[in-house]
């Protein structure tokens, strides 16, 4: 994660990396969506307390690239998050994001996620991004397919959802030459 | 996890690296980087003995994958082979590498047969994967021998030393290799 990271998306909605005071936000926005969000996230079955989401956050170190552990604030209200996770010095960058339902629909995740891939090519380097969503998650491949990434095959039982329960997966790709194409 | 060790018939055996294998590694490296340079970006950074020490010492202290294995053909180290691990989806990816005096003799195949009996019998993974760029048919063929699946190709997924290669994406679930045993 990058602690300095600040996104203005437009509309009063801003990007920024969660601390740990955000973890009793971070818990209620969570308990509040989890039957929506264990259809596709394993991890909605850790969050457990506000407890387990100050651990979250706190495990999330400022390696000075990797840009994850973002929540999409709009005002004072935690509206979902989003992620674009580097290991190490990769030259490749992975999406992550989930929203609360009430957010749905004003294109956050969408812009959160292009500023997000727009940093991670021109500041570090990126050569490719890609996008894991569940086959029948139409809302997430939507969001691809405007960010302009090109659909590459499908991994069967290649995510683990809530409840023990496993989904294929759609995966998306973009290279950086394409990028550059629609900026 | 404990070092592994198997005998794979043949002369042919399977265990994990110590420290004592960084001399051979590297000398097996050194007399393959033609071979090897068209898909490995490790071939580029392997410089010295002291690369191969520091990885083998990565791979020891790595609590989760088992990625520092070798393959040795009558006692001699002939390639590699490697299992990353992935927590959270419970799937695991499979590497390998051979020596090219080794090719042929289906030793990467049953090397790999093993390792997928450890990940869904021993470590409970719930799916394998193997990447191979899209121009290295000797690689797609074992993936082609284990039963594994065609699942899509990232655009330059696999990053080499003079750039980048389509990658071609391989899949296996616990009950296809479990139905493809009882078969064969």
């Amino acid at each position: 994660m990058r602690s300095d990271l600040r996104i203005e998306l437009g509309g009063g909605a801003v990007l920024r990396p969660y601390s740990t005071t955000d973890a009793d936000a971070l818990f209620a926005v969570i308990d509040s969506n989890r039957v929506r969000l264990a259809r596709w996230f394993h991890w909605v079955d850790d969050a457990t307390a506000a407890s387990s989401q100050t651990a979250y956050i706190e495990s999330r170190v400022d390696d000075g690239r990797s840009l994850d552990g973002n929540g999409i604030w709009v005002g004072d209200d935690l509206a979902g998050g989003c992620d674009l996770m580097i290991s190490g010095s990769d030259d490749v960058g992975e999406l992550g994001f989930w929203l609360d339902e009430e957010f749905v629909g004003r294109g956050l995740v969408t812009r959160a996620a292009q500023a997000l891939m727009t940093r991670g090519y021109e500041d570090e380097g990126l050569h490719r991004t890609q996008l894991r969503a569940g086959v029948d998650n139409l809302r997430s491949r939507a969001v691809a397919k405007r960010l302009g990434m090109r659909e590459e095959g499908v991994l069967r039982g290649a995510g683990k959802v809530g409840g023990g329960l496993y989904v294929d997966l759609v995966i998306y790709g973009q290279v950086v030459d394409d990028w550059r194409k629609t900026v | 996890m404990n070092p592994l060790f198997r005998d794979l018939g043949d002369g042919a055996v399977v265990r994990t690296y110590t420290l004592d294998d960084a001399q051979a590694l590297y000398d097996l490296i050194d007399a393959n980087r033609d071979h090897l340079r068209p898909w490995m970006i490790w071939e580029h950074s392997t410089k010295s003995v002291d690369d191969t020490r520091t990885f083998i010492q990565s791979c020891l202290d790595d609590r989760v994958s088992i990625e520092g294995n070798g393959i040795f053909v009558d006692g001699e180290l002939a390639g590699g082979i490697g299992l990353d691990i992935d927590t959270l989806s419970n799937s695991g990816e499979i590497g390998y590498w051979l020596a090219q005096e080794y090719e042929g003799r289906g030793i990467v195949t049953r090397a790999c047969e093993w390792f997928f009996d450890l990940a869904f019998d021993e470590l409970g993974l719930h799916r394998m994967e193997l990447q191979a760029a899209s121009d290295n048919e000797r690689s797609r063929a074992v993936a082609g021998r284990l039963g594994m699946r065609e699942e899509g190709v990232w655009r330059d997924g696999i990053r080499v030393a003079d750039g980048y290669l389509d990658s071609v994406g391989y899949g296996i679930l616990e009950d296809e290799w479990r139905a493809r045993r009882v078969r064969t």
